[in-house]
């Protein structure tokens, strides 16, 4: 049943994968390391933590969680040998146990890990806002993020999607629109404007004319309407020419994009045709370098822009403005020259032009046959249009008649509307209302401007009366298209009509006049004949794009080939590759969707204004109106970001590290493992999924995940109690229990294990934050089953007022008046509907989303709710040799259950592994110490100024000028990041050259940066001691922000004192200490017995102490387990292994007589023999027993037995047919607060079991809660499906047993049905208490001076994160002495204790002394007050009978110098002189006056 | 399209003549054509089923044989009682072995258990579909704010899985919203009506449509659509006096699923039967 590593060969790798770095990933990844294995922790997230990260606080002792992870993230991430590889996933495992092949993908950040110094500069620059998964969604972050401040690695991250964003994915020319969009709605309109321009250069015209096809597909339109697209881009372009007009700066913040030099290439290039198209091209060969001369057959530039739309839609004076934009960048233009007339492709290329683009446009009308189209009056729409544009106003009489039906018709309906003064204009046309080519907006326009639009007619003939124009006739259109889709009129000839007009204006198509390129190009259906991809013609050196090439098209459109063909020309004439990486002209398919994170809560769109459509026909003047800038900010809030990032590059421009690259692709990492930790750990459960409870829809319900944030005073809210709705602080709160637990209609039929407690932390936490909350808890069962829990449960009732209602909420309204939440549940007197401020959803714990992948993988098993499937008895141990298991991977469970796991999975890799200890391990040598007594202090400052973090408040080049006046200041200096790989060099360099002997950083926390600084010092050959931090960021800085001369001052008085402290520094010296490798186990059950195997089998030498004369403890009396696996076999294989294993060895009958020493050396007296035995560690396993009831007539009728007397009958001869269980007897009470944690587990075995051998009996439980946590709900619901009935009696009316007529009888209170049901049972069995063995506790805890608790269990370090240390250093603790626990969980606790104990057992000596204690004995007073308030036993009474302080025990607190009355105790590093001058100095404020240095500083 | 029967079962003959007609309109504007089921019988609902569960599983069988020998693959029905009795009947008839045959040779039917039974809001949302609906919208309904009510048995059928979310179902939303209107988020899309307690327990049916009303009210609702005539019947006839009683500001015209289609198809307000309701639903159409 233990792996044991058959993988003998040399092949065996001395490393370990953890996959998952939550705590439990994050511990096991310690633990590993620690005991001599290279360490690769994989995290799919940007940064480890996990979901431990988000939480408020931990019950039962309500720690800040953050507090508490925050120095495991801050060691994992600088652990020599953990290498944190996040942001990645695993791809393939091959190979076997011992030594795996892994591959692994990690993804692209787009932000370099090395560079990034996690500034957060890039953050605030950044216009994207996606709500935070993080802050479960109640608030946004920014596209680059990184997860939360205290984030390892402290890098950012840009979350990109698979897909372009609809609205850029969509635009012909690829405008990046979410770009620009974001840009606005953080009001950076130049920047905006800038990023539109790179794919779009004219702007203003875009902005107004364009047929928007990125607004047809905004994801935005599925919600409320889509963002008004172009609308915005035609605000950043009148946003910049009205700067101009008003002559004010339209200068931009500096880009780091690299400029080309202007005529950097000498090839010349002529583009003929200055619409659209031949711009764009021009545009980016002049911006590439290279001279460029546009020819146009007209007087201006601007083409099908300025002569086909009217000025209404495009006023002339601001298509001259983006002309003269585009050609003052030193394009030469060539007006009034037509090619095949004053110039031919031939004559170019002889002038020296090495390529020729083609743009000339499509300036034909198209016609039709149509009788009498000769008359005068017959007009068509180009021309029209174009002599309307040249500001002539051709005279059409009062009535015109405009035929076609496609937007160059309204095009002419409307301009003509505007010359016929009262007169009318009406268009007609094949097509019937809903088929018309004209885009809807131009139909509805034109309507409001009283063009009468007439369908289904078709021109017949025109009318002449006397030669003259008299009118026109239609005949009805019946359809246009044939049953194939094709254009295909066909008519009723019956039905006719005349229609009299003064001018008809025939606007059906547009054509290209191709005529002047007579045969130098290839034609093809009446364009020039192309390769889409590249714009090739026919001809070398010649390229065409536009409506040439494409037939009449958009403006965007023509944009694109205007680029496309710049590219090929500029590939062209570098001899470069024209196909290669080019995107076809085709958009892509596939575009992102509406992001889950995006804020989809609809806001209505900005309307765009229009002039008065009575007014406005009166002129050419422009139609529409512009946004204003509030307007504009407004609507760009709308955008949802579908692509994430918007790539506006705005992160690239001020990232001063250049840490950002956008280009970043995916990289694979193989790595050769020799085992496998799987830490996956959970997903909070998607409570949408309960529909019942208004989730995602009634914003006063939040999960229990919400919550913690709401109450994280780094949360949403910023720690302030508030509903999502209104920020209103909430009065009534109510939590629901077992959300997505115990729940088998949605397949979730476990127990998650720690809602209960979680909720009942949430309230208290809650009603410390607000008075007068007045919480409610609605719950099944209250599962209060660990350590501390039962009296945390009670302390919430009792002291904090939670009112716990015992009803399961049916369902969650939300009041539409007030937006509070109505409960409705069954109450003792029946249904009632009770109205919350907030309810709080306890979801429950639900299988990673990645275990599935991670299974199928590695090849370990799952159960079939998705959690991994671990061995009978062993938690750690997955279906597949070489791979562990820790943490909610394998099933819901609390933080110390996963810690414990997690040091029991490091240990069971030992044992595995043991052979390759310390083979992949690196150690840091370090140069040897510069001796530096006797010399003068020589002090370098280093003033960060972190990004623009510090620099933007402090004046740190004037802070860096003021300390190099200080005294022993021998150099000063400003550097842009401190912590960066470059500055430390140079700080190593600086050392060596100016002879430093102490350095000074000013910059952020120590906490985080301090071990970096100290390791430079190192490494430049200095006593690490000698370096002094100075946080000018968080105590500075970020608190006086807009206070910058203050702020600077603080900075320099805080300097000061750095300086005035630094003087009195001293090198410190740390001795070594060597360690014994042998372990005692103290207690020889099933706990000891396994610790002892397991530091056996990871090499180790062990003392197994049992007082009784036979191994095996409780055990012995246990024969099955809940889910039907035999112990007792269990226990038989273990204690032969014990007794064969040679570094075993068993001493029985024996106790602990004396122990003397620390960590690593133990010397240990032995009862009777007085045999002494060294050793490094201590494992206290010395169990507890069970409860041997004084009441409830046990004792004295032997019908009356307990559980364990019940499973050894079951085991005989069992006949009862009537068996009455009774829970919690002798837990839970006045005497024993605690909860015994196995009792409903084991009921509910033995009632199986009962059930099993005759289904006839009748068996009943009685209980309080019944506590079947985590899988073993499943056995509770067999127990029911198989006929145990369960019987709840209130806490305080416990069931009466007593003997009438002989016949036991059984009394209890059911409060479901408010009735006193009777039993007379065969057999009365009582679920008696796990108890601890309290004398013995009090003295063995009196030697090793470990602490008890009130219960008497022996008491950890912390009941979270040091499940089985002692605050001890060296002693650990394992199994029921703890507290009581299922033997499988035992099994992993003595593990745990075996794999923390390895840490110590592992290496060759410890380091003592640094920054630690001591005392002047010549001011002791022996009065001991530091050994009381030494939380670690470091001092002592000496020979002399002074205090001492046994350095390898010193954890350099602080407590006892501070607490010493006599003042006999200074803590190294932080003496009184040296505080005594740090302070002094920065009350000095005096910056001439000379530093003051206090007596006995050393040179 | 599957090959369907139409089942009206008696309320729709009766009280609920308008959803039957508004249901064929809107159909017959979309070109679909439903035929009614031959020599249909009762479906066991209110009584039958709750008195004599043989005898209800009979006439479920007898209905379901009649579709599969007149060569239909699917029946609607648009009743929601009708829906649940023949669906829950069929679920039985899946889930419990030999049953069928123990009913089939009680009864002298031989229903061989192919027929699926739907109701109007699985064939519009799931068969007929959003796009098809929204094409045929002549008047979109802009601005009218609708809930939808489905009621309980639409979506609850034991042992059945539901064409929709039981506690919030989203398919009757759907359908409002390719119609142009917008379909309001609300908590009472599945609560109860008070179904026949109308007639037996009327003080509790009353409290139970108050809330329903008030509700839908509070959240600005122009309209209550249904697709259940039970539902409709108690949300409408007695609602002016429920609103005075419990002092709601105003009653809310109630409309079948199949009557705001017509509405928003064009189809003459008469033609939809919109006058048989008590709640004037004269005006409920596009927001001015």
């Amino acid at each position: 049943m233990i792996q044991e590593n058959t993988n003998t060969d040399k092949k065996l790798k001395g490393s370990v994968l953890v996959v998952g770095a939550g705590i439990a990933g994050m511990q096991a990844a310690l633990d590993t390391a620690d005991a001599g294995y290279k360490v690769y922790l994989l995290e799919q997230l940007p940064s480890i933590g996990g979901n431990m990260a988000r939480l408020d606080k931990t019950f039962p002792t309500n720690d800040c969680a953050m507090c508490m992870i925050s120095p495991k993230l801050v060691e994992t991430g600088r652990h020599l040998n953990i290498e944190i590889i996040s942001y990645a996933e695993l791809l393939s495992m091959e190979g076997e146990p011992g030594n795996f092949q892994i591959k692994i993908q990690k993804k692209a950040r787009y932000v370099d890990e090395e560079t990034c110094n996690g500034c957060g500069d890039c953050e605030r620059e950044c216009p994207v806002a996606l709500r935070d998964s993080f802050n479960g969604e109640l608030s946004t972050r920014p596209a680059i993020y990184r997860m939360y401040p205290q984030a390892i690695p402290n890098v950012f991250t840009v979350e990109k999607r698979a897909f372009l964003p609809p609205c850029r994915g969509t635009c012909p020319a690829g405008v990046n629109a979410q770009g620009y969009i974001g840009l606005i709605s953080k009001g950076m309109f130049l920047e905006a404007l800038d990023l539109v321009r790179e794919r779009m250069p004219f702007a203003g015209a875009c902005g107004r004319i364009c047929h928007h096809p990125c607004e047809a597909k905004c994801n935005r339109a599925d919600i409320d309407a889509a963002v008004s697209v172009r609308h915005l881009k035609r605000f950043v372009a009148d946003y910049e020419r009205d700067l101009m007009v008003k002559g004010e700066s339209i200068e931009r913040a500096p880009s780091e994009k690299p400029k080309p030099e202007k005529n950097s290439f000498e090839e010349k290039i002529a583009v003929i045709g200055g619409g659209p198209a031949g711009m764009t091209c021009a545009n980016d060969l002049v911006l590439k370098g290279y001279p460029v001369t546009v020819f146009d057959s007209s007087d201006k530039l601007g083409g099908m822009m300025r002569w086909g739309i009217p000025a209404y839609r495009l006023p002339r004076d601001f298509l001259d403005h983006e002309i003269d934009i585009i050609t003052k960048q030193g394009i030469d233009v060539e007006l009034n020259k037509t090619m095949g007339k004053d110039f031919t492709v031939d004559s170019l290329k002889k002038d020296g032009y090495k390529a020729v683009f083609v743009a000339t446009g499509a300036q034909l009308e198209r016609r039709i046959p149509l009788e009498g189209s000769e008359t005068d009056g017959v007009l068509y729409g180009i021309p029209f249009l174009r002599e309307v544009n040249e500001g002539k106003e051709p005279d059409v009489g009062k009535r015109v008649v405009v035929i076609g039906g496609g937007n160059v018709a309204t095009d002419v309906a409307r301009s003509a509307v505007r010359l016929v003064g009262d007169g009318s204009v009406d268009l007609f046309c094949l097509e019937s209302r809903d088929e018309m080519p004209a885009h809807d907006w131009e139909i509805k326009e034109s309507e409001e401007e009283n063009v009468v639009i007439n369908n289904s007619w078709g021109p017949k003939r025109v009318v002449t009366k006397d030669g003259k124009l008299h009118g026109i006739e239609f005949v009805r259109c019946k359809s246009v298209f044939d049953g194939d889709g094709k254009f295909n009129p066909a008519f009723d000839d019956s039905d006719t009509k005349l229609v009299e007009a003064d001018s008809v204006i025939l606007a059906v198509g547009q054509a290209c006049d191709l005529s002047f390129l007579e045969d130098t190009l290839e034609l093809g259906r009446g364009v020039i004949k192309v390769d889409r991809l590249t714009l090739e013609t026919s001809a070398e050196g010649v390229f065409a794009g536009g409506d040439n090439v494409l037939g009449p098209a958009s403006l965007v459109q023509a944009t694109e080939q205007g680029h496309r063909g710049a590219e090929s020309i500029h590939r062209y004439l570098r001899g470069m590759d024209l196909t290669e990486d080019r995107e076809p002209v085709e958009r892509p398919k596939e575009l992102a969707d509406i992001p889950a994170h995006a804020d989809t809560k609809p806001v209505a769109r900005k309307p765009v204004k229009m002039s008065c459509p009575t007014s406005r026909t009166e002129s050419f003047e422009e139609i529409e109106t512009g946004y204003t800038e509030e307007e504009a900010v407004a609507e760009a809030s709308r955008c949802l970001n579908c692509g994430a990032c918007c790539e506006c590059f705005e992160c690239v421009r001020v990232c001063k590290a250049h840490a950002v690259n956008h280009d970043m692709k995916p990289e694979e990492i193989n790595l050769d493992v020799g085992a496998v930790i799987l830490t996956n750990g959970y997903d909070p459960f998607d409570a949408t999924l309960k529909s019942e409870y208004s989730f995602g829809r009634a914003e006063n319900v939040v999960t229990s995940i919400q919550f913690e944030r709401i109450l994280s005073a780094s949360g949403p809210y910023k720690g302030h109690l508030q509903r999502p709705s209104d920020g209103k602080t909430p009065r009534k709160i109510a939590w629901i229990q077992c959300v997505g637990s115990r729940d088998a209609a949605i397949g979730n039929d476990y127990c998650s294990s720690v809602c209960c407690m979680y909720a009942t932390k949430e309230a208290i936490i809650a009603k410390e934050h607000e008075k007068a909350v007045e919480p409610t808890i609605f719950y099944t069962d209250m599962r209060a089953f660990g350590k501390g829990f039962e009296g945390f449960y009670n302390r919430g009732r009792d002291v904090t007022g939670i009112r716990y209602v015992r009803s399961q909420v049916s369902s969650l309204k939300e009041n539409p008046e007030n937006g509070n939440i109505i409960a409705r549940y069954v109450g003792p007197e029946g249904i009632v509907e009770e109205e919350f401020d907030i309810v709080v959803l306890s979801i429950g714990l639900v299988s990673h989303h990645a275990t599935k992948g991670l299974a199928s993988i590695t090849g370990i098993d799952c159960n079939r709710f998705g959690f991994a499937e671990s061995q009978p008895f062993e938690n750690v141990i997955s279906s597949k040799p070489g791979i562990f298991l820790s943490g909610a991977m394998a099933g819901p469970k609390d933080i110390p259950d996963t810690v414990m796991e997690s040091s029991a999975a490091a240990a069971r890799c030992g044992e595995f592994l043991a052979p390759v200890r310390g083979t992949e391990v690196l150690a840091k040598e370090h140069p040897a110490e510069k001796d530096i007594a006797g010399k003068e202090p020589r002090i370098g400052v280093f003033i960060c100024h972190c990004g623009t973090n510090i620099a933007s408040v402090v004046d740190v080049e004037e802070v860096a000028a003021y300390a190099r006046t200080l005294g022993c200041v021998v150099h000063a200096q400003n550097t842009l990041y401190t912590c960066s790989q470059d500055t430390q060099e140079m700080i190593k360099d600086l050392i060596r050259e100016k002879d430093l002997n102490r350095v000074i950083v000013a910059s952020c926390t120590p906490r985080t940066h301090e071990p970096l600084f100290k390791e430079t010092m190192q490494e430049a050959g200095l006593n690490p001691y000698m370096f002094e931090m100075v946080n000018i960021r968080e105590q500075c800085s970020w608190v006086h922000q807009g206070q910058s001369s203050e702020a600077t001052a603080k900075a320099k008085s805080l300097i000061r004192g750095g300086v005035g402290k630094s003087q009195l520094l001293e090198p410190l010296m740390l001795s070594r200490v060597d360690v014994t490798h042998s372990a005692l186990v103290i207690g020889g059950g099933i706990v000891g017995l396994t610790a002892s195997l397991s530091l056996a089998r990871q090499g180790y030498k062990v003392f197994l102490l049992e007082r009784t004369g036979e191994l095996g403890g409780n055990l012995r009396h246990l024969y099955k387990s809940l889910e039907g696996h035999d112990w007792q076999a269990y226990l038989k294989d273990a204690i032969h292994d014990a007794e064969a294993h040679p570094d075993i060895e068993i001493i029985l009958n024996t106790e602990l007589e004396e122990i003397s020493g620390f960590v690593g050396n133990f010397r240990t007296v032995l009862s009777g023999s007085g045999r002494e035995i060294e050793h490094g560690v201590v494992i206290v396993a010395t169990g507890a027993e069970e409860w041997q009831p004084d009441k409830y007539m046990f004792g004295e009728d032997e019908r009356v037995i307990t559980q364990r007397q019940l499973e050894e009958k079951l085991e005989g001869d069992f006949s009862a047919k009537k068996v009455v269980m009774m829970q919690c007897a002798g837990s839970r009470c006045e005497e024993r607060e605690y909860c015994s944690r196995v009792c409903c587990g084991e009921a509910v075995k033995n009632a199986l079991d009962i059930k099993e051998k005759d289904p006839s009996a009748e068996v009943t439980v009685l209980y309080r809660d019944l506590r079947t946590y985590s899988f073993r709900e499943l056995y509770y619901r067999k127990a029911r499906e198989l006929g145990v009935r369960f019987v709840h009696f209130p806490d305080d009316r416990y069931p009466e047993i007593t003997v009438r007529d002989g016949a036991l009888n059984c009394e209890v209170y059911d409060d479901m049905i408010g009735e006193t049901l009777t039993f007379t049972p065969d057999l009365m069995v009582l679920s008696a208490a796990m108890v601890p063995i309290r004398e013995d506790n009090a003295r063995l805890g009196d030697l090793l001076k470990v602490p008890l608790d009130k219960d008497g269990f022996f008491m950890e370090a912390h009941v979270k994160l040091q499940p089985v240390d002692f605050a001890n250093a060296g002693v650990f603790l394992c199994g029921l002495a703890h507290s009581p626990k299922y033997t499988e969980e035992n099994i992993s606790q003595a593990l745990a204790a075996a794999g923390r104990a390895a840490r110590i057992l592992s290496r060759d000596s410890l380091q003592v002394g640094g920054a630690v204690a001591s005392v002047i004995e010549e001011k002791c007073a022996s009065c001991l007050t530091c050994i009381r308030e030494c939380a670690y036993n470091a001092p002592f009474i000496n020979a002399n009978g002074k205090a001492e302080i046994e350095a390898a025990k010193c954890q350099g607190c602080g407590n006892c110098a501070a607490a010493c009355p006599a003042k006999a105790i200074q803590l190294s590093t932080f003496t009184d002189s040296q505080e005594a001058a740090l302070f002094k100095n920065i009350l000095n404020d005096d910056s001439n006056v000379e530093m003051e240095v206090v007596e006995g500083a050393v040179g | 399209m599957k090959k369907t029967a139409l089942y009206p079962g008696c309320s729709l003959e009766g009280t609920a003549n308008a959803y039957l007609a508004s249901f064929q309109k809107a159909m017959s504007a979309m070109g679909i054509e439903i035929d009614e089921l031959a020599d249909w019988n009762c479906c066991g609902a209110t009584s039958a089923h709750a008195v004599d569960h043989a005898l209800y599983l009979s006439l479920a069988a007898r209905n379901l044989e009649l579709a599969e020998k007149q060569g239909y693959e699917e029946v609607l029905a648009p009743c929601a009682a009708c829906y649940h009795r023949l669906a829950s009947a069929n679920a039985e008839f899946v889930k419990k072995d030999d049953l069928l045959g123990k009913v089939n040779s009680e009864s002298e039917l031989n229903y061989g258990g192919s027929v699926k039974v739907r109701n109007v809001l699985d064939l519009l949302a799931n068969v007929i579909g959003s796009n098809r609906i929204s094409q045929q919208v002549k008047n979109p309904l802009t601005g009218l704010n609708a809930v939808c009510y489905y009621g309980c048995l639409n979506t609850r059928i034991p042992h059945f899985k539901s064409f929709d979310d039981v506690a919030y179902p989203m398919s009757m939303d759907r359908i409002v919203s390719s119609l142009g209107a917008n379909a309001l988020d609300w908590g009472y899309k599945t609560d109860c009506c008070g179904a026949s307690l109308f007639v037996t327990a009327e003080s509790t049916t009353y409290r139970l449509v108050s809330k329903i009303i008030k509700d839908a009210e509070a959240r600005g609702a122009d309209c209550i659509v249904v697709a259940c005539p039970m539902c409709h019947n108690n949300l409408d006839t007695k609602q002016a006096d429920i609103c005075r009683e419990y002092e709601i500001k105003r009653t809310i015209p109630v409309l079948f699923i199949t009557q705001l289609m017509g509405l928003a198809f064009g189809i003459d307000k008469s033609e939809l039967r919109l006058a048989d309701h008590f709640v004037d639903a004269d005006k409920v159409g596009p927001a001015a």
